[in-house]
C-alpha cells in the first residue's frame, strides 16, 4: 500500500511538472479577456474616444505592457537613465494601445475561439486560438501568458503565417535594438520614431 | 491571399499581412525571376556576386547572425545600399506603373494576367516537387497544369483550384533547403530584392529547369525572345501590383530592412516546411522578465 501511495504520488508530481501538461485555466484567461477586449471595440453606444479609453483600459489589466516595452528595447532598458526610460515608455505605451486598438479592431464582433495550449513551464504558457476576421478570413492566434502574482498577462502575441509564428513583441525588439545601435542609443530618435508611427496608425483609424 | 484593400488593412500587424507579402515575394521572387530574361538574370545574379565576392574580403568581423531567426547577414552594408537602390528604382518606376495598372485594368482581367504567369511557372513547380520526393505535390502540380492550359484556356482561368486540386509554390531554393542546405548569407539583390546564397542559386536553376528557357519556334525565331520579354514585364507589374499594401506595411516599420530580412528568411524557412510550423516552435521563446535583472543583456533577438 505504501509503494502504491508513493507511486500515486510520483505519478501525479511527474503529471504537474509536465510542460505539455495544458493548464485549463490560462485558456479561459484569453477567452473571456480577448473577447471583452474584442466587444469593447463592437460596443455601437461608445463615441471613438470612450471606445479608445475603454480599450485602453482592458488592454492594461490583460496585458504587461510594462514588461512588453522594457522587453522590446532589450539591453538598452539597463542603459536609459531613469528619465529616458519614462519617456520611452509613455510613448511606446501609447504607440502599443493604439497598434492593438486598430488591429484587434480587424475582428470586433467576432469571437475568440481557444484551441489548446501549450505550457512552457508553470508560469509561462501559449495559448492557441482562432479568430474569425471581420472580411471572413480566419487568423490563427497565439497569446504567450505569464503568471503574475495576483492571475495572468499577455506579454506577447504571435500570428501564423503560413507556418510562420511572427511574435509581435520579438519582431519590435530586432528593430528597435538595430534603430538604437544605429543611433548611438539616442533615446531621442527613439521616441521620435515611435510617435511617428502612432501619429501613421491614430490617422488611419476608423 | 493579398486581397486586401488599402482601408480594411490592418493598420500594424500590417506585420502579418507585410508577412504574407514576404511570403508572397519569396515565393515570387523565383517567380519573377523565371520571368527574367536568361541574359538579363544571368548578368544581375552574376554582377551581385562579383560585388559580394568583393565584399567578403572587406566583411566586418563584428557577429552578422541574428540570433534568434538565425539570419547571417556579413554584407550588410552592401545589402541596405542595394535596398536603397531598389526603394529608389521601385518609387520612381515600378510602383507608379504597378497602381496604374490596378487601377486601370480590371480585376479579373488581372487575375487572368495573373493566372497565364503562375501556369507556364507549373512545370518548374513540377520538377521541383519531383526533387524534393514529393508525389502528391506532383501530381497535383501536373494536374494543374493539364486542366489550366486545356480546360482554363491556356492558364487564363484557374479551373484546377475550382475542382479543389491544391495548388503547390515549389522552387529550387526550396529544394537545396528540403535536401538540407544552409541558406547561407542574406542577401538584396538589385531589382529582385531579398534573398541568400542558396536561393540565388535555386533562381538560376529554376530559370536552367524551365522548358521555355530552351524552346526555339521553327515557325518564328524570335517568338521565344517575345514570350521572355512579355513574361518579364508582364510578371514585373502583376506581382508589384499584389505587393503594394505589403510594401507599404514594410515601409511603415521602424526599421523595414531588418524586418524584411528577419521575414524573409523565417518565411523560406516555413515555405520549406511547406507551410508547416516549426517541430518545437515555443523553444527559444525569450524571458520577458530578463531586463529587471541589472545584470540582464538582450536575448539575442536583435544582435547584429
Amino acid at each position: 500500500m505504501k509503494i502504491a501511495r508513493h507511486l500515486i504520488a510520483a505519478a501525479a508530481l511527474a503529471a504537474a511538472a509536465s510542460p505539455a501538461f495544458a493548464d485549463a485555466s490560462t485558456e479561459a484567461f484569453v477567452e473571456d479577456n480577448a473577447n471583452e477586449v474584442l466587444e469593447s471595440l463592437n460596443d455601437p453606444s461608445l463615441s471613438r474616444d470612450e471606445r479608445t479609453a475603454l480599450f485602453s483600459r482592458y488592454m492594461d489589466e490583460f496585458a504587461d505592457i510594462e514588461a512588453v516595452s522594457r522587453f522590446v528595447i532589450g539591453k538598452y532598458a539597463n542603459r536609459f537613465t531613469p528619465e529616458e526610460f519614462e519617456r520611452f515608455q509613455a510613448a511606446f505605451k501609447k504607440y502599443a494601445l493604439a497598434v492593438y486598438e486598430n488591429e484587434l479592431d480587424a475582428y470586433r464582433g467576432n469571437e475568440v475561439i481557444v484551441e489548446g495550449s501549450t505550457d512552457r513551464t508553470p508560469r509561462d504558457s501559449i495559448v492557441d486560438t482562432k479568430i474569425p476576421r471581420a472580411d471572413g478570413q480566419e487568423m490563427s492566434v497565439r497569446w504567450r501568458v505569464l503568471k503574475r502574482n495576483d492571475g495572468y498577462q499577455v506579454v506577447d502575441v504571435a500570428l501564423n503565417v503560413n507556418g510562420n509564428l511572427i511574435w509581435l513583441a520579438i519582431e519590435q525588439q530586432a528593430q528597435f535594438l538595430s534603430l538604437l545601435d544605429r543611433t548611438n542609443g539616442s533615446v531621442d530618435a527613439l521616441i521620435n520614431r515611435i510617435e511617428r508611427m502612432t501619429r501613421d496608425v491614430v490617422a488611419g483609424r476608423r | 491571399m493579398l486581397c486586401f484593400g488599402v482601408t480594411d488593412r490592418p493598420p500594424y500587424v500590417d506585420i502579418y499581412l507585410f508577412i504574407e507579402v514576404l511570403a508572397l515575394k519569396a515565393g515570387q521572387a523565383a517567380h519573377i525571376c523565371c520571368l527574367q530574361h536568361t541574359e538579363v538574370i544571368m548578368k544581375t545574379v552574376v554582377s551581385a556576386l562579383i560585388a559580394l565576392t568583393t565584399l567578403t574580403a572587406c566583411a566586418t568581423t563584428q557577429d552578422t547572425t541574428d540570433t534568434a531567426s538565425g539570419v547571417s547577414d556579413p554584407f550588410e552594408g552592401f545589402n541596405r545600399n542595394v535596398y536603397a537602390f531598389n526603394e529608389a528604382v521601385d518609387k520612381a518606376a515600378i510602383e507608379p506603373v504597378a497602381r496604374g495598372y490596378r487601377a486601370v485594368v480590371p480585376e479579373p482581367a488581372r487575375d487572368g494576367v495573373h493566372n497565364v504567369l503562375t501556369n507556364i511557372r507549373q512545370p518548374v513547380v513540377f520538377a521541383n516537387s519531383m526533387l524534393q520526393g514529393n508525389a502528391q505535390a506532383s501530381a497535383d502540380t501536373f494536374g494543374r497544369f493539364l486542366i489550366n492550359s486545356t480546360i482554363g484556356v491556356a492558364g487564363i482561368f484557374d479551373v484546377a483550384s475550382t475542382l479543389g486540386v491544391t495548388e503547390h509554390n515549389e522552387d529550387f531554393g526550396q529544394t537545396l533547403g528540403v535536401w538540407g542546405v544552409e541558406p547561407g548569407p542574406f542577401l538584396v539583390l538589385p531589382l529582385l530584392g531579398p534573398s541568400n546564397f542558396r536561393d540565388t542559386f535555386g533562381i538560376a536553376t529554376d530559370r536552367a529547369l524551365d522548358p521555355l528557357t530552351w524552346t526555339e519556334f521553327e515557325s518564328d525565331p524570335d517568338l521565344d525572345d517575345h514570350i521572355a520579354v512579355g513574361r518579364t514585364v508582364l510578371g514585373l507589374i502583376d506581382t508589384r501590383a499584389r505587393l503594394i499594401e505589403p510594401i507599404e506595411t514594410l515601409r511603415s516599420q521602424p526599421e523595414p530592412y531588418i524586418a524584411l530580412r528577419r521575414n524573409y528568411s523565417s518565411q523560406r524557412e516555413a515555405a520549406i516546411r511547406n507551410g508547416e510550423t516549426e517541430a518545437d516552435p515555443y523553444q527559444d521563446l525569450p524571458d520577458f522578465d530578463v531586463y529587471d535583472e541589472e545584470s540582464a543583456e538582450g536575448t539575442g533577438a536583435g544582435d547584429q
